[in-house]
């Protein structure tokens, strides 16, 4: 299970980059025919038989979605979807057949469907390891062509490397692995232990070699998780508990990955939301007491009225900002301390020196510049203000005849 | 009107391209001297990418053929550099800049030795060459197209070859950059190398490409830039419609039949 982990999702890795997932599926479902074929001919059971078959029937799948894709109108995806339920059909058929025939060996059959990874003999993981070490072996040796022709594969073939080679090569190395893995797995859900861990992969790092480590580990966490389970509970199917444990890794990924995560976006923008409405609390506390020199301390009611927007949250910020120690409260009232002071004056300065630079620079009207320059007032780093006030020779005043605090 | 080169590095005969019968060449005959930049310049739809790729035999031809050094493509591949449209791949792949440059030093007979030292050191040179030597870790999905495509020119001159081959490179980039490239490869011509670029602005391509190929499925013109840029070859290559070619064109599209045989 874990040799068969660690061999769909190296080649899934690369299936995967070249947006061939669905690829893997036709291919996994129709290694069935090739199963049941090779059964009924050599009347054995034994795995190297029935894997021939398996790689013969999976092969020929794609050179008939070839076929029907250079031959006809057909695009690629429908032509993969006739290929897979195709095959599978006739895989369906034959294993019907081979029931109704009650021929020796012929029960456990069925467990290629969905799987059962409790009914391997110890000469069937052998063949499996066999499998699974020259899979990962050929990778390994043929790392940079591989990424080479999944990322540009016109560019690689103009450098004169033998694309069509590496690219039967890789298409060997993903029948192979789904025809190892149908009998742990099924060939009914065997695509997804090429496609689930890359995915989920994808989601955590910018490396490929990473990628494919961490897919690896994904494949194998899943393959050995419902192997237990099938294992525990003699009933139940190894292909469907595996890969729901994959998937669930992937919604995982998707949910919770750093960056790229839905979770992980959403608390950014929360806390980049919470930065702004402080900045922007402070940037009002400072205009209360430009307007009102001599003054320090402000009550709630005055506090509010600049700030409408913010009146649910007002207390929550106003908390906030006390214990960054940009404001102190003494009763119900408010004053800025001089780091809050700081803090404002440059958020104001950021605002003007902005909407001066639309004004002069390009040319906008000024009373079209403050909407513009409330956004960017909050994401203007030191150096770009720095920049910012030597290219406008550093003002005095504003669009709007306001003083430029320095 | 085409200048007929004497002894040519590369050269392009009778070359007729079709997708699914319709052509997207016909019958494109020309030959370039070494040590040129020249400019393949056409409307949208003129087979300008085609040309490319069929030059380096990525798409194959009806009847026709290309000889670079006087020998087909396959047998001098390690001589010529190619630049892909920047949209032909997806630039969400997980890669750095300086892998992505690194492609350029792949060569067939070292296919198990690991890239040495040196092939590192060229890379980052190529990358100062084209202003981005402080991207060499960044992520490709984190470029602009601009900087993508500088990424795509650092990894043509990594393969250091004589002839370089590019399909609109300087599509989604700047003025600035854009001159600062067309310096850069004004450097690669003097020194002898052939540059051939597929270009869509007209006014730079008059001020850089000494050397214009005008094309809009069939060869208007071919030859140095003065000789070429006159108001009536402009003229059949992008207003005055090549009505007889298109209308055949469909008509072929149209049949059931091959109609070629072969």
């Amino acid at each position: 299970m874990v040799l068969l982990g660690i061999a769909s999702s190296t080649i899934g890795t690369f299936a995967f980059l070249r947006k061939r997932s669905l690829t893997g599926d036709a291919v996994a479902h129709s290694v069935l025919p090739g199963v049941c074929l090779a059964f009924l001919i050599f009347q054995t059971r034994n795995l190297w038989v029935l894997l021939g078959g398996a790689f013969v029937t999976g092969w020929l799948s794609i050179l008939f979605v070839d076929l029907i894709t250079s031959k006809s109108r057909i695009k690629p995806d429908a032509a993969i979807g006739i290929a897979l339920s195709f095959f599978f059909a006739i895989g369906i058929v034959l294993l019907t057949y081979i029931q109704q025939t009650g021929l020796p060996g012929q029960s456990g059959l069925n467990n290629f469907l969905l799987g059962k990874a409790a009914a391997m003999a110890p000469e069937d993981i052998r063949t499996m390891s066999l499998v699974s070490i020259v899979i990962v072996g050929t990778v390994a040796v043929f790392f940079q062509p591989f990424r080479l022709l999944s990322f540009d594969p016109d560019f690689a073939k103009a450098t004169g490397m033998p694309v069509r080679f590496y690219e039967t090569l890789l298409t060997t190395l993903t029948v192979l692995a789904v025809a190892a893995g149908i009998q742990a797995v099924g060939v009914v859900l065997m695509a997804a232990m090429l496609i689930t861990p890359p995915a989920a992969a994808r989601f955590w790092t910018n490396k490929l070699g990473v990628m494919i480590l961490l897919s690896v580990l994904f494949g194998v966490a899943g393959g050995i998780l419902g192997a237990y389970v099938s294992f525990a509970n003699n009933k139940m199917p190894t292909g469907p508990w595996v890969v729901t444990m994959t998937s669930l890794l992937v919604v995982a990924s998707i949910l919770f990955a750093p960056g790229k995560g839905v979770f992980s976006r959403w608390w950014k923008k929360r806390q980049y939301r919470n930065k702004v409405q402080r900045e922007n609390l402070l940037k009002a506390l400072y205009h209360l007491e430009e307007a009102t020199p001599g003054k320090q301390w402000f009550g709630l009611p005055e506090i509010m009225e600049k700030r409408p927007d913010l009146s649910d949250a007002l207390a929550g910020q106003l908390r906030q900002l006390q214990r960054n120690g940009m404001i102190e409260q003494s009763q119900n009232k408010y004053a800025v301390t001089p780091e809050g002071m700081t803090e404002g004056k440059r958020i104001v300065r950021i605002h003007r020196l902005w909407e001066m630079y639309l004004t002069e620079k390009m040319n906008i009207a000024s009373d079209h510049v403050h909407e513009d320059a409330e956004a960017i007032e909050h994401i203007i780093t030191p150096e770009l203000e720095e920049r910012l006030a030597a290219l406008l020779d550093y003002p005095e005043k504003d669009p709007h005849n306001k003083e430029i605090p320095w | 009107m085409t200048t007929k080169v004497a002894d040519p590095v590369i050269e392009v005969h009778d070359l007729t391209v079709s997708y699914q019968r319709k052509p997207a060449l016909w019958g494109v005959d020309f030959s370039l001297p070494s040590g040129v930049l020249a400019g393949i310049i056409g409307p949208n739809g003129a087979g300008k990418s085609t040309l490319i790729k069929a030059m380096m035999g990525l798409v194959s031809g009806d009847s026709g053929y290309v000889r670079l050094f006087n020998r087909p493509i396959d047998e001098v591949r390690g001589k010529v550099a190619y630049v892909p449209q920047r949209g032909t791949v997806d630039w969400d792949f997980p890669a750095s800049v300086l892998d992505v440059v690194l492609m350029g030093r792949f060569k067939k007979r070292r296919l198990f030795s690991r890239l040495s030292k040196a092939d590192e050191a060229l890379a980052l040179r190529c990358l100062e060459q084209v202003g981005m030597e402080g991207f060499k870790y960044r992520q490709i999905s984190q470029l602009s197209g601009g900087q993508q495509q500088r990424v795509f020119l650092a990894r043509a001159l990594a393969q250091q070859a004589e002839i370089y081959l590019m399909d609109e490179p300087f599509a989604g980039i700047d003025a600035t950059t854009e001159q600062t490239i067309f310096e850069l490869l004004g450097k690669l011509r003097d020194e002898g190398k052939t540059i051939l670029v597929v270009h869509h602005d007209l006014q730079s391509a008059y001020q850089y490409f000494d050397w214009i190929i005008l094309l809009n499925t069939q060869l208007v013109a071919s030859g140095p830039r003065s000789d070429i840029f006159v108001p009536d070859y402009l003229r059949k290559t992008y207003g005055g419609k090549l009505n007889m070619l298109t209308s055949v064109g469909e008509m072929l599209a149209e049949m059931e039949a091959p109609t070629r045989e072969k």
